[in-house]
């Protein structure tokens, strides 16, 4: 079946470092399972994707047994197939999507908590930091949740991060349910900007 | 600030886990949760990369390593001359 892997840069495993075989000609070589139940090549589908962002985004080929786990899939072999080239040069665009979109759940907090004023006042377009700084100041009188906002500008630098924020800005307002959507938004983000399906 | 997910791993476990995570022992669950907070933690992957630099440099210390051979002559000069030469 065909996955998604996020690597560090180089084609390496973010994590244990192995050096992934390049796709060549045709495509790359397998990675093997270590021996070790439960031990094998990890993936991603879709709505996994968020969870782990790193520097490059590949499409993969898994062979044998592939079950799924949580928020992965772990695979007996797998090898690169293509890499998605426009990822991580749409890292911004990731990010600012993240920033705006806990920007309005916290403006639409505000304004159900009678706070038309502070709302206005973080729904007026500003440079990032300018943002952040009136975040912090709004959450300084009262809403802390408002801090959020400054807290996902402020990890804008790492995509991984700054999505995680997100998806913990989203829970402090809408619980679980508010981190699941933040989640589901990240991923369709990506299925959209890079046109990815489902794994077949 | 009050939470609405279940508590995520927090950098002091986290490197608490990082030795049983080299040495590839945790569990699936406690390893996926490991390398989740990896992904938003860059002073934990910092830390990961500086305790796995650190083994390896220790291995090296394990291997034998024989003394130069300017050294060896020497000591052997000095044992031949005390035997008397």
């Amino acid at each position: 079946m065909l996955a998604w892997k996020f690597l560090a840069p180089g084609a390496l495993a973010p994590f244990t470092g192995i050096s992934w075989p390049l796709p060549g000609e045709g495509h790359g070589g397998w990675v093997e399972a270590r021996s070790k139940p439960a031990r094998g090549v990890h993936a991603c589908v879709l709505e996994d994707l968020p969870y782990w962002i790193d520097q490059e985004l590949w499409v993969v080929e898994l062979e044998g047994e592939v079950t799924r786990t949580r928020r992965q899939l772990i695979a007996g072999r797998g090898r690169l197939v293509a890499r998605v080239d426009e990822w991580p040069s749409a890292q911004a665009e990731f990010t600012g999507a993240c920033i705006e979109r806990t920007r309005r759940r916290v403006v639409d907090a505000l304004l159900a908590a009678g706070r038309d004023g502070d709302a206005a006042l973080l729904s007026a377009p500003r440079d990032p930091e300018a943002e952040r700084q009136t975040a912090l100041s709004i959450a300084e009188s009262g809403p802390t949740y408002v801090g959020y906002v400054a807290d996902v500008i402020r990890r804008r630098p790492y995509p991984g991060t700054c999505a995680y924020m997100a998806a913990n800005a989203a829970a402090a307002i809408g619980n679980v349910r508010g981190h699941d959507q933040e989640r589901a938004e990240q991923a369709a983000w990506f299925s959209a900007r890079f046109r990815l399906g489902r794994p077949r | 600030m009050s939470r609405a997910l279940p508590a995520d791993l927090v950098c002091i476990v986290a490197v608490e886990r990082v030795t049983e995570y080299l040495d590839d022992v945790l569990p699936l669950r406690e390893r996926t949760e490991f390398e989740e907070h990896l992904v938003t933690c860059p002073g934990c992957v910092i830390y990961l990369r500086q305790v796995r630099a650190q083994i390896a440099a220790s291995a090296e210390l394990g291997r034998p390593r024989p003394p130069p051979e300017e050294v060896t002559q020497k000591l052997l000069d000095m044992f031949r001359a005390s035997r008397g030469g």
